[in-house]
């Protein structure tokens, strides 16, 4: 591919007609599933202990169909498995099982006494990389609404548990009052959905029949890919300009030659997952604000607000907005609401990109599309979900070992898009339904601002295929990952500038 | 950012057309679906629903005769059906017809089978009225979820969208006093001792 471009470089004027390449259009079906009410409707009046409600109610059942499967049947030294309806009806010595919700009980978790010590001595203790406690003070509890029961047992060395996934354990009750397990079940991947459901699905109820018309099914082009990215990190400072460039020269296809410039036609859409700013601005703590004498002219202090990396970042995509769409996911160091679900960054941060956003009022989504983080939704037929990162960060911290992809596949698994929400992640406190619940299997599950770019595919107990994807951080790996949508295989694309050191 | 203006108290004549944001714009560019094909389909899936809700026999295989695509298990029509929310709103207004219609001898033959389960009577509830005492067994009751921080209804509501199955009983002790105009009996009594927005430091 490159030798023939190689004879596109250093060549006289020619007056050859070039093609002109067009991008691929791309078919795009997202889903609002993580939308919160606006202004007034939004309560937080309420606790977040319907949120656990919510979860076992939903994840219940699914996980005690697939346990009494599994152990309805099995007899052992003459006693059948019984079932207990609460945690707390466990007898001592008695073979059963039960489903409830996991609780890790650690030490090493944030505290909220530590902002209590931190008036005492002089900082805070650094926020720790895992929640780990070294001496093994670390219990497993599993809690329904009656209480909680202390597990023990060699399963839970083998896999992975974290505060709120759902299981169904099996064993009996020691003299201790602890339980010890023989088997544990989870709720597996939910059903996934056919390739283009949805759109069909809309288009009988516009059309009012069964067939999806021709016109649609022509509309859908062969040979598409979609272009992931996250943690562009733009700061505003010179540095990073140079990467950055390459990469929009790249997407515009002004770089390379011209055969890889129909490779590049390819791309239909471009999926920025999360931490396109990074925190120009310091936070101050509380002490260090009283004793700075700010003047707060219109509302803001303009010595503290630095605007050139949204100014930066909204120079980026409007540069690539003309030629590809943008889905565009708010991550941890973005201007959007610090707990999950974040909401879309407001059109008013991109007063030039703001152009090829929707209508406000209107329900389809746009050129521009600003969404939430996570995020689920249906390209080219394929169901995706994604998310900037924070719930694999989250569980980083409570188990043991590197492995992202593993905690991905366990969150799919559990059927819990951010099982640790209520307890060490922040999130919104839902009272009527728990976002978070995965009810439909995705096809490609990405998360954003990982270390390293992995992917694998994982494959589910009636037929599911995920493929699934950690992208790493452009800003400092320079790569980005192509998916294609016909057979879900993943390229990944890295951008380097020369260093001669 | 300039000073905010207050807008005028008396609103001049229309001498110009303002311009509107909104869904009602006059947008030059076409809409993707048109508007009329709209009505059209809630008509059509009003109807829909009543042949889903008559027929109670299985959904898809019914469906799947008139399917065309036999790739796909089940058929994007009853799919489409299902995701509207349509079908939730009708199930919940026939949900409160059914427990207006509950006698009050179908409630009171309720909390007597509640009450024999005891062996032992229930004490401290002597001045409470019947009713109270059922609202008050419903939020004790911890399968439904916690009981503060929601209203009584929107507790009773969620618990049968989840398919726990609460008894529609309380649901019509709910309408009743509801229709009495009794504010009290909204939320949980719990919920008043544990939640109390008032600081007590006097």
């Amino acid at each position: 591919m490159a030798d023939q471009d190689v004879d596109a470089l250093l060549q006289a004027p020619s007056n050859d007609e070039y093609p002109t390449i067009d991008r691929i259009p791309s078919s795009y079906n997202p889903l609002h599933s993580f939308d919160l009410a606006k202004g007034d409707q939004k309560h937080y009046q309420q606790q977040y202990g319907d949120m656990y409600f919510l979860r076992l109610a939903k994840l219940k059942p699914a996980v005690e169909e697939i346990a009494a499967e599994a152990w309805g049947e099995i007899e052992t030294a003459g006693e059948s498995i019984r079932r207990v309806d609460r945690v707390l009806d466990v007898r001592q010595g008695e073979l059963c099982w039960v489903a409830g919700t996991i609780y890790m009980d650690m030490p090493l978790k944030p505290n909220i006494l530590d902002d209590i010590s931190k008036d005492h001595w002089i900082s805070a203790p650094p926020p720790r990389e895992k929640y780990i406690s070294p001496s093994g003070q670390d219990q497993i509890m599993l809690e329904d609404e009656s209480g909680r029961l202390r597990l023990i047992g060699t399963p839970l060395q083998i896999s992975t548990v974290v505060t709120g996934c759902i299981m169904a354990v099996m064993g009996t009750e020691n003299a201790n009052g602890d339980f010890e397990i023989i088997d544990m079940k989870v709720p597996d991947l939910p059903r996934q959905p056919q390739r283009w459901e949805r759109d069909e699905a809309s288009a009988v109820l516009a059309n009012g029949n069964g067939k999806s018309s021709k016109k649609e099914q022509k509309e859908r082009r062969e040979g598409s890919k979609v272009a992931i990215v996250s943690g562009l990190g733009i700061s505003g400072d010179e540095g990073d300009t140079l990467t950055l460039d390459l990469l929009m020269e790249y997407l515009l296809g002004e770089a390379c030659g011209q055969s890889t410039q129909q490779e590049i036609g390819n791309i239909s859409r471009l999926i920025i997952a999360g931490n396109s700013i990074s925190e120009g601005t310091p936070l101050y703590s509380r002490d260090e604000l009283s004793d700075k004498k700010t003047s707060k002219k219109y509302g803001y202090d303009s010595a503290a607000y630095n605007p050139a990396p949204t100014q930066r970042l909204d120079d980026f995509l409007a540069t690539l907005l003309p030629s590809i769409p943008i889905t565009m996911l708010p991550g941890e160091g973005d201007p959007a609401n610090i707990s999950l679900p974040q909401q879309p960054i407001h059109p008013a941060m991109f007063p030039r990109s703001r152009n090829y956003s929707p209508m406000p009022g209107s329900t389809e989504p746009g050129w521009f599309d600003s969404v939430t983080n996570p995020w689920e939704g249906d390209i080219e037929g394929w169901r995706m979900m994604g998310n900037g990162g924070q719930p694999i960060d989250d569980v980083f911290k409570y188990v043991e070992g590197e492995e992202r992809l593993n905690m991905m596949e366990n969150l799919l698994r559990w059927r819990c898009g951010a099982p640790t929400a209520p307890d060490t992640l922040w999130c919104y406190p839902f009272q009527d339904k728990d976002q978070f619940v995965i009810e439909e299997c995705p096809h490609v599950y990405f998360v954003g601002s990982q270390p390293t770019f992995e992917t694998t595919v994982i494959e589910g107990p009636t037929g599911q295929t995920v493929r699934l994807i950690a992208v790493p951080k452009f800003k400092e790996t320079g790569e980005m990952v192509l998916l294609d949508i016909d057979t879900l295989e993943v390229e990944s694309v890295i951008f380097k500038v020369f260093n001669d050191s | 950012m300039p000073p905010t203006r207050r807008k005028p108290a008396a609103q001049s004549a229309h001498a110009q057309q303002t311009l509107a944001f909104g869904p009602n714009s006059n947008k030059v560019t076409k809409p993707s679906i048109p508007s009329t094909s709209k009505k059209v389909d809630k008509i059509k899936l009003e109807e829909a629903i009543t042949s889903e809700f008559s027929t109670p026999s299985p959904a898809p295989e019914d469906s799947q005769e008139a399917e065309v695509q036999a790739q796909i298990p089940e058929s994007p029509r009853t799919l489409a059906i299902r995701s509207q929310g349509g079908a939730k709103q009708a199930d919940g207004s026939a949900v409160e017809e059914k427990a207006k219609k509950i006698p009050e001898t179908q409630i009171r033959k309720y909390w007597k089978g509640k009450e024999d389960e005891r062996i032992a009577p229930r004490v401290h509830q002597q001045g409470l009225s019947v009713n109270e005492k059922i609202l008050r067994h419903f939020d004790l009751s911890s399968q439904y979820g916690p009981c503060i921080g929601i209203p009584r209804m929107k507790r009773w509501k969620r618990a049968d969208g989840l398919g726990l199955k609460p008894p529609i009983e309380v649901l019509a002790v709910l309408m009743r006093e509801e229709g009495r105009g009794n504010g009290t009996a909204e939320r949980a009594f719990m919920d008043g001792l544990l939640t109390s927005r008032l600081a007590v430091n006097e």
